[in-house]
């Protein structure tokens, strides 16, 4: 069921927070409670962090209250870190003195059987009755990075960007996030959707879909009640911005025989393919893959077309990268014999080179501004998009100068980068390269992935235009 | 309930979709004008709410050339329908010209609503499961995205061995019309249109099954 207008302001006010009590603080280096206090003096917050723990007059350095009731004026979102009893007991009290928005980490509701289902009915009727926004049950929380709003009781180190995460498993969620952050690309939330029992993926892509800050949507499902509302607010939220999701529980039965083919061949997880594929959601195959795709489209706008053209100087990551590519729709034209002569003339006659697509310019191509010229000049030529394969020596010095001021003149093209090199020796170089939105992966699978997430946003985009 | 096939059969004639034409015969004598009037090789079938299988209880004879046969098949399907469905009927059809067999299903599904499916029809579909979904109300370009899905479509569109060629515009039609129909008809739960039989020159559905709530 769709939330109400005010629930909705309600929560995009708790994403935004401005004065966020935490209820169960604590200073025990090894307690729940210290977390989101930690996370939220450790970062740019700038509202008021209150701590509520009658055990305390002052923690870590904060004024601690002695109930919720006792912070004047209320706060806007409250951090509950009580066990599931407490934790519904003092829902209510918040909702009873109109605080808007609670957060509980605390697990043992539905998820644990029979006893745990009422708990979860109890907290829906509580906010229900006081349009009390709830997130969780059974979450590590969220985080609005552009605010350094942590409402989250661990730990994930994440720069602001356009990436924001919405994950049925807090580990799932640090594990994209961390792929993110690896990737250099920052997020602009994290929010554990934990039991989903008062608001579900689909009102958090209501709200974040307007939210300038949220530019594509990483999402990770085990499996929701009602596919059919997801699928709706999937549609459309993608024909606003991209989303990638990353689907666990492939392998559940299909459904019970029937008395027709169709009721028995409709596995869930079948359905569940298809309608990612419908709503235009990239569905990823690892939590890796989900980041890698999700910075592509962050980054880079979709396609003009399937047309591609791809650039190195050593063959077999480009032959590993078609494998991928072709297979989900890429085409791979020939050269025009004018852009073969001048790819000729300027990698030198000499060079025993049949030129094709992909280009490979061996020997020569190492050079940094034997590479860029070919570059520009195959830029020229009608493809929609390139993969452009550089194997990283510290002797040679990489041509990131040349790729942004190309990748700024033909801003038309989509342009991934893919730069052969270990984690740590890539790190400044994959820094540089993405403070200058050049999108940039260390292998060519990951190449591969990134612009497959492209052709299928371009392919969502033209299907929907068309009707 | 599982509507009988000549009942599912004349729905769907009913609302436009290209059904291979059955007739209901209730003697020996009947059946043999009428493949008389069809032309042979004719089928002969038990049409049965009960047994939605009819080749498993041997309720199927195909590819009859002559009335002796005919005349032996309808004794043989009246024994049985004697002896496993009394409210039963026996149904006369040509036999389906040569060509590619597809399947299409609809399926009101509790959680994800109407679901249209598209697959290799015939005797391959649950050996294969060569199969592709989408959740209903779908247009055209996601009905050629399904076909496209297909891992058998690039070879059976061609004429794969001795079968001809297949037009997939016939075939996208047909999957709008059962679409068409299964939203159109709430009480409708499933539907199977399976084999449709598609070539360059037409596309028929030779058997359907529909489950009623």
């Amino acid at each position: 069921m769709p939330l109400s207008p005010l629930m909705l302001g309600r929560l995009k006010q708790a994403l935004n927070a401005r004065r966020v009590a935490v209820v169960g603080a604590s200073q025990e280096q090894l307690s729940v409670g210290i977390g989101p206090i930690h996370n939220l003096i450790g970062a740019s917050f700038q509202g008021d962090v209150l701590p509520v723990n009658p055990k305390y007059s002052e923690l870590l350095g904060l004024k601690c209250y002695p109930t919720l009731e006792s912070i004047d004026p209320p706060p806007d979102l409250a951090i509950l870190l009580l066990n599931q009893d407490m934790a519904l007991e003092m829902a209510e009290r918040a909702a009873k003195i109109g605080i808007p928005a609670v957060t509980i980490v605390a697990g043992g509701f539905r998820e644990v059987g029979a006893g745990g289902q009422a708990l979860d009915r109890r907290l829906l009727e509580v906010a229900t009755r006081y349009e009390m926004v709830v997130i969780g049950p059974n979450t590590l929380g969220f985080s609005s990075f552009h605010h350094g709003l942590h409402a989250i009781f661990w730990h994930l180190d994440a720069r602001p960007g356009l990436v924001a995460i919405l994950s049925q498993s807090g580990g799932v969620g640090l594990t994209m996030g961390n792929a993110l952050q690896s990737l250099h690309c920052g997020l602009s939330h994290f929010i554990g959707v934990g039991n989903r029992t008062v608001l579900d993926f689909e009102d958090y892509l209501e709200v974040l879909k307007d939210d300038p800050n949220a530019e594509t949507f990483l999402l990770f499902i085990e499996g929701v009640e009602h596919p059919r509302s997801l699928y709706q607010a999937l549609k459309k939220t993608a024909l606003q911005k991209p989303i990638v999701v990353y689907k666990a529980g492939k392998n559940e039965g299909v459904s019970k025989a029937t008395a027709t083919h169709t009721g028995s061949l409709a596995g869930e997880y079948g359905l569940y393919r298809s309608m990612f594929k419908q709503a235009g959601a990239f569905e990823a195959q690892s939590a890796f893959d989900a980041a890698v795709a999700g910075k592509a489209l962050s980054m880079l706008r979709a396609p003009r077309g399937p047309r591609m053209c791809a650039l190195t100087f050593t063959a077999g990551p480009c032959i590993v990268a078609m494998d991928k590519l072709l297979g989900a729709g890429w085409e791979l034209p020939d050269l025009s014999s004018e852009a073969k002569a001048d790819v000729g003339s300027i990698i030198g006659e000499k060079t025993p080179v049949d030129l094709q697509n992909p280009v490979d310019l061996t020997g020569p191509g190492f050079q940094p501004h034997i590479y860029a010229r070919v570059l520009e000049r195959v830029l020229l030529e009608d493809f929609d998009a390139y993969l452009l394969v550089w194997s990283y020596n510290p002797l040679i010095r990489t041509p990131i100068i040349e790729l942004e001021s190309l990748a700024k003149k033909y801003a038309d093209k989509t342009i991934v980068f893919v730069f052969m090199a270990h984690q740590l020796e890539a790190a400044p170089h994959m820094a540089a390269l993405h403070s200058k939105g050049i999108c940039t992966y260390l292998t060519p699978e990951d190449g591969a992935t990134a612009l497959n997430a492209l052709l299928f946003r371009y392919h969502f985009l033209k299907r929907e235009g068309a009707r | 309930m599982i509507l009988p096939e000549h009942e599912a059969n004349r729905l769907l004639a009913d609302s436009g979709v290209p059904m291979i034409p059955v007739r209901a015969v209730k003697s020996a004598q009947e059946a043999k004008a009428g493949a008389g009037d069809l032309g042979y090789p004719v089928a002969l079938k038990l049409s049965s709410s009960l047994y939605s299988h009819k080749t498993e209880v041997g309720g199927v004879f195909l590819n009859m050339e002559n009335e002796r046969d005919v005349e032996k098949a309808f004794e043989k399907l009246e024994k049985l329908r004697d002896e496993i469905d009394r409210q039963a009927g026996i149904i006369l059809e040509p036999m389906a010209p040569a060509g590619a067999e597809f399947f299409i299903g609809f399926q009101l599904h509790p959680q994800f609503g109407p679901v249209i499916s598209l697959g290799l029809g015939g005797v391959s579909l649950e050996l294969i499961q060569d199969v592709a979904f989408r959740l209903l109300p779908a247009g055209t370009l996601d009905f050629r995205e399904m076909l496209a899905e297909l891992k058998s479509w690039p070879k059976l569109q061609k004429g794969f061995r001795n079968l001809p060629p297949v037009d997939g515009g016939l075939l996208l039609n047909l999957m709008e019309k059962a679409a068409e129909v299964a939203l159109s008809h709430p009480e409708i739960v499933e539907l199977d249109l399976n084999p449709v039989v598609v070539r360059s020159d037409g596309a028929i559905v030779v058997d359907a099954r529909i489950l009623m709530r």
